[in-house]
């Protein structure tokens, strides 16, 4: 029951973040005939990124501190709109908070949404909006595991900008949230995760 | 009679006997055949019957006769024949007869003839012993004896070994009569079986029952019936025999009576289909199995049955030892032996005599003496015949295992190659050798009991008196914190109860000591086991005790005689010693308690913090370990054990209410101390 509430959330999220895709692909099969337009820098590509994790929650820092986070991110879109499916994953050893006690907590994340690009330029400043889901598990030996699931928002801003034909580099500020209760407290998962990528443009 | 006299008669009959073996050159049983030869002691006087003396009572009951019996005795006379009869036969000194009329049942003294038929006491045994006082007082005995008696076969083989006697066909037998078999009775003999403890030795009172063995045409024919006549000869014969041996018996400081009833040829439990002189002697088991079926004794075989016969008469008449005595008729005319060519015989030790009315060759006035010869086996006594062809004794060898006495009269030549004495079991002869009377049990031992302080002996100490070669059971008894240390004197060792074998004149001492004592004290905070106080314990006795220390106490350790914490310690008594056992009381360790939380971002517990310090007061003591018990309500549940160099625990995921625990200090010997209590809000 629990599995497929999960699949039924996360079928959710990917029909949200395919609409803008579904949407460009229409256009651009309209636009099939036309004289091809002269070459415009767009956001699709496919980004890989690191980023720095602030968590939003007040404490998770003494637990786990802030830490570097991994991901990968697929935009397809138009000359404004961009779809985008991003997947991130952070993982932090920390301590208890009494004993010092060694304990982990893992964080994958599938987000997704749109992004609207402000300006087109070789600097191309975007902001978008998006769901996420998100799968959170905490692990140590005194106490054992928690685990737990659930839909967010994100927020971000950025801006890329071509250093190559086919090259990229991406500049993001995310902002996400997420609320649940896995064991004791009720937590929140998100936070401010500043983004560097490179992208490969196509 | 001097000793001159009697060594110069002895020589003279040693002389006649001399020339009557050299002339005899044919077996002994053809010899006797149609022959008649006076004894060759026959002049030896027949003592018993001076002073024979007939008592008559008023009533035959047999308690009454007891009674009176014993009173006369009691006075100074002696009661040689007596019965469930109006009447007994012994020796009465004049001089008191006067005192004893009129008490106990004592009706009539009697040295002279009395006429029978004027007496109120017409039963028939009354009657029989009556008669035969009459015989004697007339001197028709003393005539019989010196002028009618011719010796005939020599009485060799005559004894049979003890027969095998199974205790339980005598036990069934007796228990049929509702008579308890009497265990003490029981001995094992060398084949398994029992000697009939009916026997032993032939002093005090003797039942004997004379059987008058009687065909019936059933299955042999009737050829000889017993005559009236004929049974009241052998009933005379048998009393004089039985006086006889009274008469011996007194002689020789041994109170010896007969009790003596019989079974008429008329009495329809003598009816049985044997005529028993047309058969060997060995087919005896075939009349006496059916006359003691007859009476009711019809388990086992004839010796089996005839034991039981003798424990029931026994128990019956009151007396001391029981035997019985089987007559087969064979008047003039009848072959004189058995078809195998023996007449008389007897087992040794009992239980019975297998005689006949003439018996090969003796006269029957020389059935007493073939009666008293085949009565002294059944008390254990030795043949002393020896016949050269026919056997008979061939050594001073003991003839039994149960009374071992050297057979030392045998007149074989190489026990006796000077010739042996005169006596009962050597040619019958009126006379008893220093061997017979021993045999027969009257030659006593001494024994003397001593004790030291400290305690006594069972019997008390003291002179007994014991028959030779009797075994004698003889217990230390102890005072209280008292032991037997040992027997000296002509016993050793410290065997309790010690067994004595009556073979001479003994004294033995039991020497007591008092046991070694154990002072056990016990220190503050605890007591033994057994508890303080002043024990005594046999020497060589190892001794546990145990230290018990009282709750949250502990034992430290043994002084004294003991040292170290062993617990428990053995002690080996042998020596006054003494225990002291210490004890300490186990202090708690101070204590104190705080909750803590303990979280990650999206877990958490709290942890109840123990901590505690060991308490000075516990220096010295060998504290191991803590244990930590959670109290719930007031049951302690053991949480964890730590070694005591640990002084903190954290009892994890404790949750949130209050929770008590009990800290203890426990020493390396599992003792738990006083525990801390310490509640955790």
């Amino acid at each position: 029951m629990k599995g497929a509430t999960m699949l039924r959330k996360l079928g959710i999220v990917l029909v949200l973040l395919w609409v803008p895709l579904v949407l460009h692909a229409q256009q651009a099969t309209v636009n099939e005939n036309a004289p091809a337009p002269p070459k415009e820098n767009t956001l699709s590509m496919f980004v890989g990124r690191f980023g720095y994790f602030l968590a939003s929650d007040s404490a998770f820092k003494p637990i786990y501190g802030n830490g570097v986070v991994f991901g990968g991110e697929l935009r397809l879109g138009g000359r404004r709109i961009t779809g985008w499916l991003e997947g991130n994953y952070r993982a932090r050893t920390g301590k208890f908070s009494f004993t010092g006690e060694q304990t982990k907590v893992n964080v994958l994340a599938i987000e997704g949404g749109a992004l609207y690009k402000i300006k087109s330029s070789n600097i191309m400043p975007y902001v978008g909006a998006g769901l996420g889901y998100y799968m959170y598990k905490e692990t140590n030996q005194p106490i054992g595991e928690a685990k737990k699931s659930n839909i967010g928002f994100c927020v971000v801003g950025g801006a890329s900008m071509r250093v190559l034909k086919s090259l990229a580099l991406d500049c993001r500020i995310k902002y996400s949230t997420c609320s649940m209760q896995p064991a004791e407290y009720k937590i929140n998962i998100g936070g401010l995760t500043f983004g560097l990528g490179i992208g490969l443009s196509f | 009679m001097t000793l001159q006299k009697f060594c110069r008669r002895g020589r003279i009959i040693l002389a006649v006997f001399a020339i009557l073996s050299f002339i005899s050159v044919v077996p002994a049983f053809s010899q006797q055949q149609g022959e008649k030869r006076q004894l060759v002691d026959m002049n030896l006087p027949l003592q018993w019957t001076q002073g024979y003396t007939l008592i008559l009572l008023d009533e035959k009951d047999l308690h009454a006769v007891n009674d009176a019996k014993e009173y006369i005795e009691e006075s100074g006379g002696s009661i040689a024949i007596y019965s469930n009869a109006k009447a007994m036969l012994g020796w009465v000194p004049r001089t008191i007869a006067p005192f004893l009329v009129g008490k106990h049942g004592i009706t009539s003294i009697h040295y002279e003839q009395v006429d029978a038929d004027a007496l109120n006491a017409q039963d028939e045994i009354s009657l029989s012993l009556v008669n035969f006082f009459n015989s004697v007082v007339t001197g028709e005995v003393e005539r019989q004896y010196h002028s009618l008696r011719w010796q005939g076969d020599p009485l060799v083989n005559d004894v049979l070994e003890h027969p095998f006697v199974n205790p339980a066909e005598v036990i069934k037998n007796l228990e049929d009569k509702h008579i308890a078999w009497d265990a003490e009775l029981v001995r094992t003999t060398a084949n398994g079986g029992v000697f009939s403890g009916y026997s032993d030795s032939m002093k005090g009172t003797i039942a004997c029952c004379l059987f008058f063995v009687e065909s019936d045409g059933t299955i042999d024919s009737n050829r000889y019936t017993w005559t009236t006549s004929a049974r009241d000869h052998v009933i005379n014969q048998c009393l004089s025999g039985a006086s006889w041996w009274a008469s011996q018996g007194s002689s020789n400081g041994v109170s010896v009576s007969f009790y003596i009833f019989y079974y008429s040829p008329d009495s329809s439990a003598m009816k049985q289909g044997y005529e028993p002189i047309l058969h060997s002697a060995w087919d005896a088991y075939l009349w006496i199995n059916a006359v003691m079926a007859n009476l009711g004794f019809s388990s086992g075989s004839d010796v089996e049955r005839v034991t039981s016969f003798n424990g029931w008469m026994k128990s019956w008449a009151g007396t001391n030892w029981a035997y019985s005595c089987f007559f087969a008729y064979n008047p003039s005319g009848a072959p004189s032996t058995f078809t195998d060519g023996y007449f008389a015989y007897a087992c040794l030790g009992g239980p019975f005599i297998q005689m006949l009315y003439r018996n090969d060759g003796w006269s029957i006035y020389d059935i007493w003496s073939i009666f008293a010869h085949e009565t002294g086996h059944i008390f254990w006594a030795c043949d002393e015949y020896y016949q050269a062809g026919y056997g008979g004794c061939t050594s001073c060898a003991p003839c039994s295992s149960f009374r071992p006495v050297t057979n030392g009269n045998c007149e074989h030549p190489s026990c006796n190659p000077g010739g042996s004495v005169p006596c009962m079991m050597r040619h019958n002869s009126n006379a008893l050798c220093s061997y017979t009377k021993v045999q027969v049990g009257w030659q006593t031992q001494i024994l003397t009991i001593q004790s030291s302080s400290g305690g006594t002996t069972s019997p008390t100490p003291g002179s007994y008196t014991y028959d030779y070669y009797s075994s004698v059971s003889v217990t230390a008894n102890p005072d209280i914190n008292y032991e037997l240390s040992n027997w000296s004197g002509d016993a050793s060792g410290t065997s309790n109860p010690i067994t004595i074998l009556m073979d001479r004149d003994k004294t033995i001492k039991a020497n007591f000591r008092r046991k070694p004592k154990l002072t056990i004290q016990a220190g503050t905070h605890g007591t033994t086991n057994p508890s303080p106080g002043v024990y005594y314990y046999a020497t060589g006795t190892v001794v546990q005790v145990t230290a018990v220390p009282d709750t949250y106490c502990v034992f430290i350790m043994w002084s004294e005689s003991a040292s170290g914490s062993a617990n428990p310690v053995s002690l080996t008594m042998d020596s006054d010693k003494s225990l002291y056992a210490h004890f300490h009381y186990i202090y708690a360790p101070i204590a104190t308690g705080r909750k803590v939380l303990n979280r990650t971002f999206s877990q958490a517990e709290y942890i109840n913090i123990l901590s505690w310090q060991a308490n000075p007061s516990n220096d010295g003591l060998d504290i191991t370990k803590y244990r930590i018990y959670q109290m719930i309500g007031t049951t302690p549940t053991l949480l964890v054990e730590l070694a005591s160099s640990k002084l903190e625990y954290y009892h994890r995921k404790a949750g949130q209410p209050s929770i008590q625990y009990a800290i203890r200090a426990v020493t390396r010997s599992g003792c738990e101390g006083a525990p801390a209590l310490v509640t955790v809000q």
